[in-house]
């Protein structure tokens, strides 16, 4: 290998994950941060860090800090991971100028498959079919409309240079497809820079199937066969599996051709995925729906079948190894799924949720890796991705990967942020799952509620939450005068108030974090739940305004915020110069501005409103 | 070095026992049953009205301003039971000991359930009671609030005399004053009398759109000066807290306050108290289920006070004092949940002997600075030419004088009969115990209903021979019953637990964790110096 030193470009427990294979191959690892992230665990796992600056946009995304951060510390290479950098054609360009080697393929490869129309149209040159749909640049809105009158709703209105699943749209009849297109425009424009849009048939019953390829520098590729990723939420995959289940044998020799020859048709290198929509009503129907050029957050299951470490392969194949010498041989041995920690209520509606983690340990099922970046007191912000964890585990056939992940799961302790685990292993006790009988839609449309919470919960709650006092006068056993009827402890759970009774013989093995108020609790065969003490029960009220006055006459020097404007609290609202001095008035709560009463320059009393919030619920 | 158990005599497979058992239960139903009525509030519309509006029941906003598992040491909850035509249970206040933030607290909350939380002359005796108590005890204030004020048809016995509605204010005062803290959340209405709760509290909280204070209402503003005010403008959450400064802390919700008056207690400091526990605490030999097929049901049927000690104390050990000297008072020292305790027992009427064995036992507790438990049960002291030559009511003084006097601790419990001057010696109600107590099965009066109905027919007897008149047998015992029937009526445990002669009844069984309780908290308050009156010799 000619590496001696690479740089990983990346955050999270994707910059673990590399690091993990450069630490086994003997290659120094660099790591970059940003100031938010200065405690997290990768900075803490990497000798060697640097420092980049929230300037315009996040440092990650920062090409020139990262470049100049590998040439400062003498890398040879730069990892991508995934995110962030690792699609962009100009960063790898950049790389490859600056004398880096950038891993992952070559920039114009990545231009290419970057640009959905470009990729749409590379693959019906390669005879790789594609969804049928309009896809040409620069076209208006109406001449999309226009073209789209021969077509068989529901369409689906995807933005050309998107990715991960942001700023689709579903439009199910000419009308709604020409409400949606100026909003999926200005979605585009937004999040990826390009307004150009991509309207394709929206398939109701797909599964998605994906290839693994991998390709060297000299002219050769080869597939390490498919992951069926199908159950997805909100376009983004939450549990994935090699090999596709469904998959009939004549199908997959057909696909992997395919994506070979796509791979081959566009010169690629290195590690790629090529994503199919397979009609779930007529398996040997299959279309071409994009390329990622890099490694994948799934690559897990890939790995665990094939026994291969596909970033050591990256590696090796950027350093201009032979594919035979990388990989002389490919078998497939037994089943892997994977599944991914979110940070999200999955019980209701996907929401996503944030917090500190309280307290967090990783499963020790056998066959399985759980790749997280995250410890006790980390902080889950909104900011970045919300995905914790993922852990994937192997079996000799796939219900005895489902079992064991199952178990993992089970075993796997996370407290202080709602995270979608219990979901899942409800959702992967179910026999549609069991019977690989799902598509794409499947998860979005599935109902399942959280069971009620056990009494062994419940008595769990109550042994953690009076755990002060158990002898003496005044131990917390909820005694009353005649033992009259009473709540020895209330809590409320979803909102639902549950008396318990402290009073419970049996022992119970549970994990517990107390957050204020909050109790969270796991335990391997009742999961995690979050139980509120009765005294921190807000009784539901219609949405709460703050009307925020002046604290004493003087006179407007700054307004900060306008009608509309989402507020948070501590945010500056005003500002009021008064006795020579300028104070700040900031907001109390969070939620948005629906009055604003003063402009610049204005005089204002003592006690006049200036602004009023309404919190939003 | 452990203390001597008491060797019990009882034998539970006695068919007598199984009797005393089965009759005791009977009153531990009544009394359930009044407990359980009385525990519910008001009517049971007003109480989803009441629900309906967002707003907590009493007892829940307790349970939310308690430790999670806190015990509640609830204090008169049958007060008021019989009396206002029984419109008002629980006089409509609930008040009671319980821990907040790791502070004993005194927790007073109205029951706005029961005509508005407004007070009866019941509901403010109760009042008045919990503030002594956490004067005594050295116990925070925390006032729930959620009431109209004064019961108008009654304000003849609620608003002018000294222990009437402004003695509530007096005593926050005075309470802040000798450093014991005093904090409202007000959940409801505070008006006029009731607004001064909060005003005189050292921090308190407010609901907005809620709570509510003011001296007169809307309507009795508008016909006082015409002018026209909703409430929340006149007396509401957010003008208190941000214009008129009543309120310190302005909550979104009831549970919001509750959790702000969680946190004030949270601040306060810490206070010591001057009695340690023993560490190792050892359960009663014998149950305290047992009690119920010891103790007879009828006050006149005689029993070993030490059967009941042992079922109360730790290990059933008991050290007892001068065993052999007026053996109709049992004296000597126990521990309670490991708090140590010099018990006085009846076993019988009291003797001139019994009287200074009970007074210099008493001298002893206080010397040691330990808490005394008065087990009362007395008929009275002895009667008859022999007795009071040999100076009874000299002795019996003694008694009294050292009861009233000592500056320990005092718990009272009556588990019998508690009649005449065997009160006063056995530390009743006028003898300031820091908490007094009844079984189901007690009764108090001056004398028990026979002899009182004796003594006025000897009386009657003794104007128509004066007269030379006489009357049948028949026309005694026609004379005799409405008597006792009233002697009867008015000694049981109920007819006092209403009127506030007690600070409650309690089941036999819990006698042993109510003292316990009581106990952990009597050594807050500093001890005084010892001092007593002249003991006639």
């Amino acid at each position: 290998m000619v590496f001696t030193k690479v740089l990983i470009a990346n955050r999270g427990e994707v910059a673990l994950r590399i690091n993990a294979t450069l630490e086994r191959l003997g290659i120094d690892a660099v790591g970059v941060y940003t100031l938010q992230d200065r405690n997290s665990l990768h900075v803490q796992r990497l000798s060697e860090n640097y420092l980049l600056d929230d300037l315009k946009q996040s440092g990650y995304l920062d090409g020139q800090q990262i470049i100049a951060a590998a040439l400062a510390s003498g890398s040879q290479a730069i990892h991508p991971g995934y995110g962030f950098l690792a699609e962009n054609a100009q960063f790898a360009k950049a790389c490859q100028d600056a004398g880096l080697i950038f891993i992952g393929p070559p920039a114009h490869a990545m231009t290419a498959m970057g640009e959905k129309i470009s990729a749409r149209n590379y693959a019906t040159k390669a005879g790789v079919p594609v969804v049928p749909g309009i896809g040409e640049p620069r076209m208006s809105n109406e001449e999309l409309l226009d073209a789209c009158r021969g077509l068989a709703f529901p369409l689906l209105v995807k933005p050309a240079a998107g990715g991960g699943g942001k700023g689709l749209h579903v439009a199910h009849d000419f009308h709604e497809l020409r409400e949606v297109l100026p909003i999926a425009r200005r979605e585009a424009k937004t999040a990826f820079g390009d307004d150009a849009l991509l309207v394709e048939k929206y398939l109701l019953h797909a599964r998605h199937i994906e290839f693994q390829v991998v390709a060297d520098n000299h002219g050769n590729c080869t597939h390490l066969g498919e992951r069926e990723c199908s159950l997805q939420r909100r376009h983004q995959k939450v549990v994935e599996e090699a090999p596709a289940p469904r998959l009939s044998e004549i199908n997959r020799e057909i696909m992997g051709a395919a994506a070979l020859a796509l791979t081959s048709a566009i010169g690629y290198q290195n590690l790629g995925t090529i994503e199919f929509l397979v009609d779930a009503d007529s398996p040997e129907t299959f279309y071409f729906m994009e390329m990622n050029t890099r490694l994948q957050v799934e690559h897990r299951v890939t790995e665990m079948i094939t026994g291969l470490d596909l970033v050591e392969c990256q590696l090796r194949l950027a350093a201009g190894e032979s594919l035979k010498d990388v990989i002389p041989t490919i078998g497939f041995t037994g089943h892997a799924i994977e599944a991914r920690i979110y940070a999200e209520d999955a019980f209701n509606g996907f929401l996503p949720t944030g917090g500190i983690i309280g307290k967090f340990t990783a499963p020790d099922t056998s066959h399985t890796v759980m790749d997280s970046a995250i410890q006790d007191g980390a902080f889950i912000s909104s900011s970045f991705d919300p995905m914790l964890a993922k852990v994937a585990s192997w079996g000799e056939d796939r219900l005895s990967a489902l079992t064991r992940l199952r178990e993992a799961l089970s075993n796997t302790v996370l407290l202080g942020v709602t995270t979608n685990i219990d979901f899942l292993i409800r959702l992967l006790d179910l026999t549609d799952i069991e019977e690989s009988n799902y598509d794409t839609n499947y998860l979005e449309a599935l109902e399942i509620e959280r069971a009620n919470p056990s009494p062994g919960v419940l008595a769990a709650y109550a042994a953690i939450a009076a755990p002060a006092s158990k002898v003496g006068s005044w131990r917390a056993d909820g005694w009353r005068l005649n033992g009259m009827p009473h709540a020895t402890i209330a809590a409320y759970i979803d909102g639902v108030r549950y008396d318990v009774s402290t009073e419970s013989g049996s022992t119970l093995m549970v994990d517990s974090y107390r957050d204020d108020a909050d109790y969270w609790l796991h335990h391997r065969s009742f999961g995690t739940w979050l139980i509120k003490e009765a005294n921190d029960r807000r009784i539901s009220k219609d949405r709460l305004s703050d009307e925020i006055v002046s604290p004493m006459p003087g006179v407007v020097i700054a307004v900060k915020v306008a009608i509309g404007d989402q507020v948070a609290v501590g945010d500056p609202l005003v500002v009021i110069e008064a006795m020579k001095m300028e104070h700040v008035v900031r907001a109390r709560r969070a939620g948005h501005v629906v009055q604003c009463n003063v402009a610049f320059g204005e005089k204002v009393r003592v006690g006049e409103l200036l602004v009023e919030v309404v919190e939003d619920v | 070095m452990s203390l001597p158990r008491i060797a019990t005599t009882v034998d539970i497979r006695d068919l007598s026992f199984g009797e005393r058992d089965a009759a005791f239960r009977n009153l531990i139903d009544d009394f359930t049953a009044h407990m359980t009525r009385a525990a519910l509030g008001g009517p049971e519309n007003v109480r989803i009205r009441h629900q309906d509006r967002g707003k907590l029941l009493p007892r829940d906003r307790v349970i939310h301003v308690l430790d999670p598992g806190s015990p509640f040491l609830e204090l008169s909850p049958l007060a008021a039971n019989g009396m206002y035509n029984d419109e008002a249970p629980g006089a409509g206040l609930i008040t009671g000991i319980g821990m907040v933030s790791g502070h004993p607290s005194m927790i007073i909350a109205n029951d706005a359930t029961v005509k508005g939380g407004t007070y009866y002359p019941m509901t403010v005796k109760k009042h008045l009671r919990a503030q002594d108590i956490a004067f005594a005890n050295h116990l925070p204030c925390i006032y729930l609030v959620d009431s109209g004020g004064a019961f108008l048809p009654l304000q003849h016995e609620v608003f002018p005399d000294r222990d009437h509605f402004g003695r509530i204010f007096f005593n926050q005062a005075r309470l802040s004053a000798a450093g014991i803290p005093q904090i409202s959340a007000v959940l409801g209405a505070c008006t006029a009398g009731g607004a001064y709760v909060p005003a005189m509290s050292d921090e308190n909280v407010i609901v907005a759109g809620q709570g509510h204070i003011f001296l007169g209402g809307p309507p009795l503003v508008k016909a006082a000066t015409g002018e026209e005010v909703t409430a929340e403008d006149l007396g509401g959450g957010a003008m208190h807290s941000r214009v008129s400064g009543v309120t310190d802390h302005l909550a979104e919700s009831e549970g919001q306050a509750l959790m702000i008056i969680r946190s004030i207690v949270s601040t306060l400091p810490r206070v010591t108290s001057w009695l340690t526990p023993e560490s190792e605490v050892e359960p009663p030999l014998y149950s305290g289920e047992e009690l119920l097929g010891i103790v007879p049901t009828d006050t006149r049927t005689t029993y070993d006070a030490r059967e009941v000690i042992a079922r109360i104390v730790d290990g059933s050990r008991f050290l007892e004092f001068k065993t052999e000297f007026g053996e109709t008072l049992v004296t000597g020292f126990a521990h309670i949940d490991g708090y140590q305790v010099g018990i006085i027992a009846n076993n019988g009427v009291l003797f001139s002997e019994s009287a200074q064995k009970g007074a210099h036992f008493i001298e002893i507790c206080d010397q040691r600075k330990i808490p005394l438990v008065f087990l009362q049960n007395i008929s009275g002291f002895m009667v008859g030419r022999e007795y009071e030559e040999g100076g009874i009511t000299k002795h019996g003084a003694k008694m009294v004088n050292a009861v009233a006097c000592t500056r320990v601790p005092k718990f009272t419990v009556i588990i019998g009969g508690s009649f005449g001057a065997g009160n006063y010696s056995m530390c009743g109600r006028s003898y300031d115990p820091r908490f007094l107590w009844m079984w189901p099965n007690a009764r108090i009066s001056v004398m028990g209903g026979e002899q009182a109905a004796s003594v006025l027919a000897t009386v009657k007897t003794d104007q128509l021979a004066a007269k030379s008149e006489n009357w049948t047998s028949a026309e005694i015992e026609a004379f005799k019953e409405p008597i006792r029937a009233k002697y009867a009526e008015e000694s049981s445990a109920y007819f006092s637990t209403a009127r506030l002669w007690d600070d409650g009844i309690i089941d036999p069984r819990d006698t042993r964790r109510v003292l316990s309780l009581a106990l952990s908290i009597s050594g807050l308050a500093p001890l005084p110096e010892s001092s007593f009156g002249i003991f006639r010799m």
